[in-house]
């Protein structure tokens, strides 16, 4: 029983073995870069055609056969190029006429970046931001608070970033205050969202004030545009 | 030996308090300092930075080389880019430096526009001459202004003088016009009040700003006709009162409506707001923000929903694009078909709920400022001559399709539209039409929430 056991592990690992030494040299063949000449035909052809015809070597029909007009153009490029004019497109040819080469020495892997990109660093903060400033708000007033921070990105006067408007120096009271750290309200991640898709209440305000509790008296010279809940919206 | 006690205890807790106190001021001192340094640091990058370009602004004149010109533009670019964002981090309040911002802001948008005119050989006219000289002396007067207040003013801890003024909230005036900072930017603001109004292609020039609003040409309506609309919007079953606020005003203006849905416990739940255009009576949007429970109905239900809304509400020829999902309801982005070509700018974004398909979400404000009936050519190169054009890395997915994509200054391109994919990851790619320039790249997120463009 127990011998059986150890021929079956050998056997296993035999054919693993095996298995992954047939695999690479399988893909070792298929990335080498194969020659192109009189008479090859297949979606490598039509690549290097279309090549040729853009850059104007070529001026006949893309077909994917390498015919008499291909071999010709192949050797008007490498003529011009600098490269033996033997009308065959091998490693040199291809690389001067910028195909992918795989190199068989050492190749990064490319790593889609599909699924690392989000939008939620952005309403994580813009949510903090809008806890911190309209906490208590009608809904819609939390939308506007959000909208103004997104409109200030896009003007001129202001960063360009939704981190660098909710953090420039004086610009909110719940950041110079430390209430932006505090725990996140359910509507305003509902709100922070509805405005980073493109709902505005403001019309495209760059400020709000509450007009109980400003300080700042150059506040006070802004147009008023609308006024929401407890905050009053102007440009 | 009894009487001792208390002073004794006294005595040590005084002591105690005193280490604790010089701990704290310490302490303190040390945040303050490496605050300042930071501060400090960043004002030395916003003077080099604003030097460099006033360099850079003087080279590009008199230069007569395309390659030399375009390192230029880079460099001012990137470092007007880099001095807006120092800038945007000192303690200085805004209201004193906007104007110097927006220079900055616009000095970087109108160089990397300058450059992108400059691949295509586009010669510098006598009013780009003209800018580029103004844009110089204003960077050299900023330049000079931020060194002779670095050289006066900026020695020790001025900035956390700067941070305290602020806090203590108590803007005694004659404080406020001895401190050199502000003081300093005050002056340089005014003396802004001069600078040109530049136009270009960017999203900041001016004309930006203002917009474009064909379909808002028209008769004003009256608040009357304007709730009338409101109700038939939402379906007059379904509305228990419509209120009144504040007009919105801007880009559309508008009526805005609160709206208390029927069925609504008293003082529970939210209201759905709604605005509708002065001119014309459009719908501009609308907010519900009710809660849905339970999703019952599948993406291609809700928008097979939202489409049939649509038509009702008389808005044709709109095609579902991209669609998200989040909290419940599916938010689809519908873009307007003029003779089979696809009008990105013209958009409109509807929200739907997925429990029993209610609109929740509505957006036309895109739609209303772009959209227009436009006369479409036949486009002057074939969709194989685009095709060419596209990397060959990428595969392209399937047949072009042609669309009008805007430009980030609300201009508009004629585009043919491919699918293309590289190693796992999405694009679209968009080819000029016309001269058949690759335009725009843009990368697709999908993944089980929805599809993103970035």
């Amino acid at each position: 029983m127990n011998r059986h056991k150890k021929l079956i592990t050998i056997l296993l690992i035999v054919f693993t073995f095996c298995t992954t030494v047939a695999i690479q040299t399988y893909l070792y063949v298929g990335s080498a870069q194969e020659t192109l000449y009189w008479g090859s035909s297949g979606e490598k052809v039509k690549t290097v055609q279309n090549k040729l015809k853009q850059w104007g070597y070529y001026n006949g029909p893309i077909d994917s056969v390498y015919g008499g007009g291909t071999f010709e153009a192949v050797k008007a490029f490498q003529r011009k190029n600098g490269l033996a004019v033997d009308g065959v497109v091998g490693n040199e040819t291809a690389k001067k006429l910028g195909l992918p080469i795989k190199d068989t020495t050492a190749s990064t892997d490319y790593k889609p970046s599909n699924s690392s990109a989000s939008r939620d660093d952005e309403i994580n903060v813009l949510a903090r931001a809008i806890t911190g400033e309209a906490r208590g708000e009608p809904y819609i007033g939390q939308v506007a608070v959000g909208a103004v921070v997104l409109n200030r990105t896009r003007h001129p006067s202001f960063p360009n970033t939704i981190a660098g408007v909710i953090y420039q120096p004086g610009a909110f009271t719940a950041v110079s205050d430390g209430q932006i750290n505090a725990p996140v309200e359910e509507s305003c991640i509902k709100a922070a969202r509805d405005a980073l898709n493109g709902w505005d209440p403001t019309g495209g305000c760059l400020y709000y004030w509450n007009p109980a509790t400003a300080t700042s008296k150059w506040i006070w010279s802004r147009t008023v545009e609308k006024k929401i809940g407890k905050h009053w919206f102007g440009n | 030996m009894k009487k001792f006690i208390l002073p004794l205890i006294l005595a040590v807790a005084l002591i105690g308090t005193g280490v604790w106190g010089y701990n704290q001021q310490v302490e303190k001192d040390e945040y303050y300092t490496f605050l300042d340094n930071q501060f400090q640091r960043m004002y030395y990058d916003l003077m080099g930075s604003v030097e460099t370009i006033t360099t850079d602004l003087s080279k590009l004149i008199v230069s007569s080389q395309k390659k030399e010109n375009i390192v230029l533009y880079s460099d001012i670019w990137q470092n007007a880019y880099n001095a807006q964002e120092k800038l945007s981090q000192l303690p200085i309040r805004h209201g004193e430096i906007t104007k110097i911002e927006k220079f900055l802001s616009q000095l970087g948008d109108y160089t990397f526009a300058m450059a992108k005119r400059s691949i295509n050989n586009e010669a510098l006219g006598e009013k780009e001459i003209n800018n580029l000289e103004q844009l110089h002396n204003y960077a050299l007067d900023l330049s000079k202004d931020l060194h002779e207040l670095q050289k006066t003013a900026l020695k020790g801890t001025v900035w956390k003088d700067q941070l305290r003024r602020k806090a203590s909230k108590k803007l005694n005036k004659e404080a406020e016009q001895k401190n050199p900072i502000q003081l300093k930017f005050n002056q340089f603001e005014e003396r802004m009040v001069k600078y040109p109004e530049l136009i270009y292609d960017g999203p900041f020039s001016e004309h930006v700003i203002e917009g474009m609003r064909p379909r808002l040409k028209g008769d004003k309506i009256t608040q009357e006709q304007a709730q009338k609309k409101v109700i038939d919007f939402l379906g007059g079953g379904k509305v228990d009162k419509v209120e009144k606020t504040t007009n919105g005003k801007g880009r559309i203006d508008t009526y805005s409506f609160e709206v208390i849905p029927k069925n609504q416990e008293a003082g529970k739940g939210n209201p759905v707001y709604i605005d509708i255009s002065q001119r014309n009576g459009y719908v501009a949007w609308l907010l519900n923000n009710r809660e849905v429970k339970k999703a019952t109905l599948s993406p291609k239900q809700g928008v097979e929903h939202a489409s049939k809304f649509l038509n009702e509400k008389g808005f044709f020829n709109l095609v579902p694009t991209y669609t998200l999902q989040y909290d419940g309801v599916l938010l689809i982005n519908y873009v307007y078909k003029q003779d089979e070509v696809l009008m990105y700018s013209d958009l409109v974004k509807v929200k739907i709920a997925l429990d029993n398909g209610e609109i929740v979400g509505f957006d036309s404000t895109h739609f209303l400022t772009t959209n227009y009936i436009r006369s479409i050519e036949p486009p002057k190169i074939t969709k194989e001559q685009a095709r060419e054009k596209i990397n060959l890395r990428a595969t392209i997915e399937k047949e072009p399709s042609l669309c009008i994509i805007p430009t980030s200054s609300f201009g508009e391109i004629y585009c043919y539209e491919f699918e293309a994919s590289y190693k796992g990851d999405h694009f679209l790619v968009y080819v000029n039409a016309d001269t058949g320039e690759e335009e725009k790249i843009l990368k697709v997120i999908k993944n089980e929430k929805g599809t993103l463009m970035i």
